[in-house]
């Protein structure tokens, strides 16, 4: 499968409608649904599907099928035009207001947004709120709302390298109960 | 403060996570990669297959679906995009028709991109194409899928011999920058890139589908420097169609020349790159 997805990722670098078309129709679920989860309307997410897909067009010939499969680069370039996004938008939190309880400043600029987001991310916020406290955080604040690990070290004065742990294990746990609960 | 060279194998499966999401910073993001394809097969075949399964797992994701309309629009957007890239590429070209502009053109098909455009695309990607599909051999050691590529065996020894395994290493590197040749005349069809990496002073000359010439013609690398002056870098004989070259100890002032010329015997310039 790699060797074959390299060589879509090739005729997607030289334009291919067909090639565009056939990247598309396999990825754009996933890239649809983590749009979805990192911004807060669904007009959103669909424009940035659409910046998502011009991203992939554009780097299409680095892809390196030794590095990753297709679906991780897929989506490692969406989730980075995602925060890029998120970056770039006037509704970052500050750190004041990322404290525990602190209501994220986007869901005041979209009113009525705390219901469907919560219905939206229910799950998984389910079983992040399931993991230990720095997890948790750490999760919320790199994972979702698109901190650097070193600005969270900063915001929980903890050490990077413990930050870059939690993250991780906070991760794994999040699909390890993904797939307990695929499998129960 | 000491930076390590590379991470362990731990150190990987550890931040296998957070590199497929993206988390990790650019330094950390380049010192994985490095790392990775340093790391025993078995253990990049693992950090594949768990980065792989963590990214495509839908149940940490919002349960919601696109609009229909959604595909039309996402393919329409990345045609024009495609589009409005060829038009700068061609711009100085369209200014040129523009002044003559009783010259009738006919218009262009969507996504069919103009002749030059996809020239300078195919350049590159046809460059791309062999190294990836070496590196491919290479990391598999099944030198069969080279052939699938049909490029000569004569090619292959080629870059065998001049490249060997730090091939990979020095394309890799960020030092490494990429010029690739446009027909300068159409006599031939030819494509190339010539990779200069500034870091070791070296570059590497790859050339498809170059016109054979007799065995006592030479075709010549030649650079135009910052003065307007030339330097001959490299001579080559023309009896293949195909030819990578190592080109070593480049001095100073060929780290900064304004472009590169391949002529033939007569001092006609074939191909060029800025």
């Amino acid at each position: 499968m790699s060797q074959q997805d390299w060589m879509l990722m090739h005729r997607v670098a030289t334009g291919e409608e067909t090639a565009v078309a056939e990247l598309y129709d396999r990825f754009e679920t996933l890239v649809f649904k983590v749009s979805r989860q990192l911004l807060p309307t669904k007009a959103e997410a669909e424009d940035a599907v659409q910046e998502i897909f011009i991203r992939l067009w554009k780097t299409a010939d680095r892809y390196d099928p030794r590095r990753a499969k297709l679906v991780t680069w897929v989506m490692l370039i969406a989730r980075r035009h995602l925060i890029d996004r998120l970056r770039r938008t006037a509704v970052r939190p500050t750190e004041s207001s990322i404290d525990a309880g602190a209501p994220n400043p986007a869901d005041t600029i979209h009113p009525g947004k705390n219901s469907q987001e919560s219905e939206r991310n229910a799950q998984l916020h389910r079983r992040i709120a399931e993991l230990p406290e720095l997890q948790r955080t750490v999760i919320e604040r790199a994972y979702l709302r698109g901190f650097t690990l070193r600005q969270v070290s900063e915001q929980l004065d903890a050490p990077l390298g413990t930050v870059k742990s939690a993250l991780s294990r906070g991760l794994t746990r999040l699909r390890e109960h993904a797939n307990s609960d695929w499998a129960s | 403060m000491t930076t390590p060279k590379s991470m362990s194998i731990k150190e990987l499966m550890e931040l296998a996570a957070l590199d497929a999401f993206g988390l990790l910073d650019e330094y950390e993001t380049d010192l994985y990669s490095r790392s990775f394809h340093h790391a025993p097969a078995s253990v990049q075949d693992e950090i594949v297959r768990i980065q792989a399964e963590l990214v495509a797992n839908e149940s940490l994701l919002p349960n919601e679906t696109p609009d229909a309309g959604l595909r039309a629009r996402v393919l329409e957007a990345v045609a024009r995009a495609i589009e409005e890239e060829d038009t700068t590429t061609l711009a100085p070209l369209a200014s040129i028709g523009g002044r003559l502009s009783y010259i009738p053109v006919a218009p262009r098909p969507r996504l069919a991109l103009s002749g030059q455009f996809w020239r300078a695309a195919a350049l590159l990607l046809a460059s791309t194409t062999l190294v990836m599909t070496f590196f491919w051999a290479e990391a598999r050691n099944e030198g069969s899928r080279i052939a699938m590529l049909a490029l000569d065996q004569n090619m292959i020894l080629q870059l065998e011999k001049e490249i060997g395994p730090t091939f990979r290493e020095f394309l890799g590197n960020p030092s490494c920058e990429r010029r690739v040749f446009r027909n300068k005349t159409p006599r031939t069809h030819a494509i190339g890139t010539l990779f200069v990496d500034r870091q070791t002073q070296s570059a590497f000359l790859l050339l498809l589908d170059m016109p054979i010439i007799g065995s006592d013609d030479k075709y010549t690398l030649r650079a135009r420097l910052e003065d307007g002056t030339y330097e001959d870098v490299r001579t080559f004989s023309g009896t293949s169609r195909n030819h990578g070259l190592r080109i070593d100890r480049l001095s100073f002032a060929l780290l900064a020349v304004v472009s590169w010329e391949i002529t033939d015997s007569s001092g006609v310039t074939l191909l060029h790159a800025t």
